[in-house]
């Protein structure tokens, strides 16, 4: 397990993390999002003991990652600008990382520069943004580390790319037992990839768990009354948005689905129909982080 | 002993790298090949070069060994590059992320990446050494003796140690510097602070000696402070310390400025310092904050040092007696155009233009308290009266309107105390007249006064003071004259 404990980091003076505590699981995939600016680049680097930490520590299995810097070895960083040395190939690139990734598959390896059409010996700075992305995921897939963090990975595929490296991550953790965290800001991506996801605001983990249980906390709701409403109807709910036009209500209420629609029941709505709600609104109404109400 | 042994994971880095830029290190030695046969930069840039660094312009003239500096030149810009390129990582946050993330520790991460640099560093310098001895000796150019041969060799070896010295000194200075243009930047700066050292004391001396006597450099002893400075700079630098190593060797100390004694000394305390200077580099690389990477270098001996340093070195270098010039405003525009190259931003504040007005202030004073002190008695115009046993007075008369037209006649000479004391006394009156009146046209010159002393004090055995008086003071030169004969100090005389 990859632990994170009260973590702190500055730069330039600016508090990015603050007092950050995150626990992931092995063999999951960890969605990291937050805005821009949240601390989540910070945090995967500190994950990967760039940054030290100014307070705090990152434990693998116990061991503090900055104090054993050979557990580094059980984790690998690929950047959203990853570094390649002055005319390398993706050839030359795979020959550094077995220096410190001796496992790294090469039939794997093999296949994958196959599958997505690569030529491993030619300089990387004639690739394109996404083909230099797809060289390092497909790096990182190969060595699969026991963590492997991806910072923007996706950002520069297309759609057809984007599916095929979901679909080999996905069967790699299976293999390999490995976990991924991801950050990005395509939530709908992190909806259908994540098990876990943690929300990052001002580098202080705003809400973190598992993506189908918190997806089953949150509901949406549209109501139809006989009479106007006012908010203090449903002052009783713990909601994370609401919306009244007159008699027509739209609520989002986190809690037990039973005991929201008891509720709402005995409020004697005329219609009432439960609607899903996805990851990218419940990142929006945490980063409101206020009830929406509109009259 | 295990904390000595490079791991596995170490040693195939330290491999991979050494293999990765062996293409590398092949072209560097082709071109530093053609450097050091010549066939690559002129010969006369070589020598402006080894001018600046040392020399003078007859220890390059006449022969061939010019050339066979070269080697050491290489040696010394092998130094120059060599933490540039493998430490470049550090000022790139990509690249922090890729190497920092290595399971390799800190400190040996360090050592791996000083080791690439010490191995292309003894590489290439003994591949240059042994193609060029080589060279030598089955071409004959040089017409060296085999004897030659091999101290030439044994001095180039040193050479190397001496460049091993620089390039971790050079290490340490990257290491602290967070982007690669400042760590360019204060490699030169440290490459040339020893000259600038060296221009700045010794215009400073030749101001001051000036301005301390009437006449350029009358009675400055020019051996006592001008060379005194040589010291610390050959100390400083170890270009110039290999550049006065080779003239040295090839002139056989005939013309070296400093003792090869004291070069060994300079190499040895390079040699300790090289030790702290590693220390200091280890210590810096594991305490790196790769989230500084690209910011501003902000470390003590870099731009907070070096920008008054240098500032002050130009103040004493152009110091006059008058406090505010013209070269004051342009190193003020200098100083502030660091701080721009500094900072990356246009900025003045208050306490930087007090900074410089101290510096201005010091170098004044450090130049009035020179001249007051006439260089700390370094400047003796008029001698003292113990050194003296004897003395010569001199006056020549030039003719108006022809130059050719002079005389000289003796005034007298004299041997009592008493008339030593008075012609100290009247050539003292003469040298405040010529400060006052300071002109010394050479075609408008109407009396040429001549103080000699005989003396066993200096080396030579005489002191001479010569004044030229024009032809506006010709009515003051005259009276004094009378006044002599009048004054009866002088026993003898003839007209």
């Amino acid at each position: 397990m990859l632990k994170v404990c009260d973590l702190e980091k500055k730069l330039q003076n600016h508090l990015v993390l603050h007092q950050l505590n995150m626990d992931i699981e092995d063999r999951c995939i960890y969605g990291l999002i937050g805005e821009n600016g949240a601390g989540k680049s910070t945090l995967l680097r500190v994950l990967a003991g760039v940054y030290e930490c100014d307070h705090g520590c990152v434990m693998i299995d116990d061991q503090d990652l900055h104090k054993y810097p050979e557990k580094k070895a059980e984790i690998l960083l690929i950047q959203d600008e990853p570094f390649y040395f002055h005319h390398a190939t993706l050839s030359d690139m795979k020959h550094f990382y077995q220096i410190a990734h001796p496992d790294l598959d090469e039939a794997y390896y093999h296949k994958l520069i196959t599958v997505f059409e690569l030529d491993d010996r030619q300089p990387l700075y004639k690739f394109s943004k996404g083909m230099k992305r797809q060289a390092f995921l497909i790096l990182g897939l190969c060595i699969a580390p026991r963590y492997l963090l991806l910072d923007e990975a996706f950002d520069g595929l297309d759609p057809h790319m984007r599916m095929m490296f979901k679909k080999e991550i996905s069967e790699r953790i299976e293999e390999k037992k490995m976990s991924v965290i991801i950050s990005s800001h395509n939530l709908k991506e992190m909806e259908e990839l994540c098990d876990c996801f943690g929300i990052l605001e001002n580098g202080k983990l705003l809400t973190s768990g598992s993506v189908s249980d918190k997806l089953h906390e949150v509901h949406r709701f549209q109501l139809a009354f006989a009479k106007p409403m006012d908010k203090e109807d449903f002052s009783e709910l713990k909601l994370l948005s609401l919306q009244i036009t007159a008699s027509i209500v739209n609520l989002v209420a986190e809690g037990e689905e039973a005991e929201i629609k008891a509720f709402l029941k005995e409020k004697q709505p005329i219609m009432m129909e439960m609607l899903p709600v996805s990851l990218e609104e419940i990142f929006v109404f945490k980063m409101l982080n206020k009830t929406e109400v509109s009259q | 002993m295990k904390q000595l042994l490079l791991t596995n994971t170490e040693l195939s880095y330290l491999k991979y790298y050494i293999k990765k830029e062996a293409r590398l290190g092949i072209t560097a030695i082709i071109i530093l090949a053609l450097f050091v046969s010549g066939l690559l930069l002129p010969g006369a840039l070589v020598k402006i070069g080894l001018i600046l660094f040392g020399g003078q312009f007859d220890d390059y003239s006449g022969s061939g060994w010019e050339s066979m500096s070269r080697v050491f030149i290489s040696v010394c810009i092998l130094a120059y590059l060599l933490p540039l390129y493998l430490f470049r990582f550090l000022m790139n946050r990509s690249g922090n992320d890729l190497y920092l993330s290595l399971p390799i520790e800190r400190k040996r991460l360090f050592y791996v990446h000083y080791i690439i640099g010490l191995f292309y560093l003894i590489t290439i310098s003994l591949l240059l050494l042994l193609g060029y001895s080589l060279f030598v000796n089955t071409l004959s150019i040089y017409q060296i003796s085999s004897a030659e041969s091999f101290s030439y060799i044994l001095l180039n070896i040193y050479f190397i140690v001496l460049g091993v010295c620089l390039y971790t000194f050079f290490t340490y200075i990257v290491i602290r510097c967070h982007n690669l243009l400042d760590a360019i930047l204060m490699e030169l700066a440290y490459t040339l602070l020893p000259l600038l050292f060296y221009y700045a004391l010794h215009a400073l001396i030749t101001h001051a000696a000036e301005a301390s006597t009437t006449y350029l450099f009358l009675g400055f002893d020019d051996t006592s402070l001008i060379n005194i400075i040589e010291l610390p700079t050959a100390v400083l630098s170890i270009p110039i310390q290999m550049n006065l190593w080779m003239i040295y060797f090839c002139s056989y100390a005939s013309k070296a400025a400093i003792a090869c004694e004291l070069l060994l000394v300079a190499g040895f305390l390079w040699i300790i310092f090289t030790v702290c200077c590693f220390l200091g580099a280890r210590k810096s690389f594991v305490r790196i904050r790769s989230e500084q990477s690209g910011q501003n270098t902000n470390a003590f001996f870099t731009y907070p040092l070096l920008i008054p340093l240098v500032s002050f070195l130009l103040l004493i270098a152009t110091q006059s007696e008058h406090l505010f010039s013209i070269n004051i405003i342009l190193i003020l525009v200098a100083f502030l155009l660091a701080h721009f190259i500094a900072y990356r931003k246009i900025s003045f504040s208050i306490r930087k233009l007090l900074l410089f007005i101290s510096l201005a202030a010091s170098s004044f004073l450090l130049f009035i308290s020179l001249t007051k002190t006439n260089l700390f008695g370094a400047v003796k115009e008029v001698p003292k009266l113990e050194e003296i046993d004897s003395f010569t007075l001199a006056v020549t008369q030039y003719y108006a309107n022809n130059e050719s037209s002079q005389s000289t006649f003796l005034i007298g000479s004299g041997r009592s105390d008493e008339a030593i004391a008075d012609i100290l006394a009247e050539q003292a009156k003469i040298m405040d007249y010529k400060k006052q009146h300071s002109d010394n046209d050479i075609y408008d010159q109407a009396y040429i006064v001549r103080f000699q002393y005989d003396t066993d004090a200096v080396e030579q055995g005489f002191i001479e003071r010569t004044y030229i008086f024009n032809q506006k003071d010709k009515e003051y030169i005259e009276a004094r004259i009378a006044e002599w004969k009048k004054m009866h100090i002088i026993q003898d005389y003839t007209e």
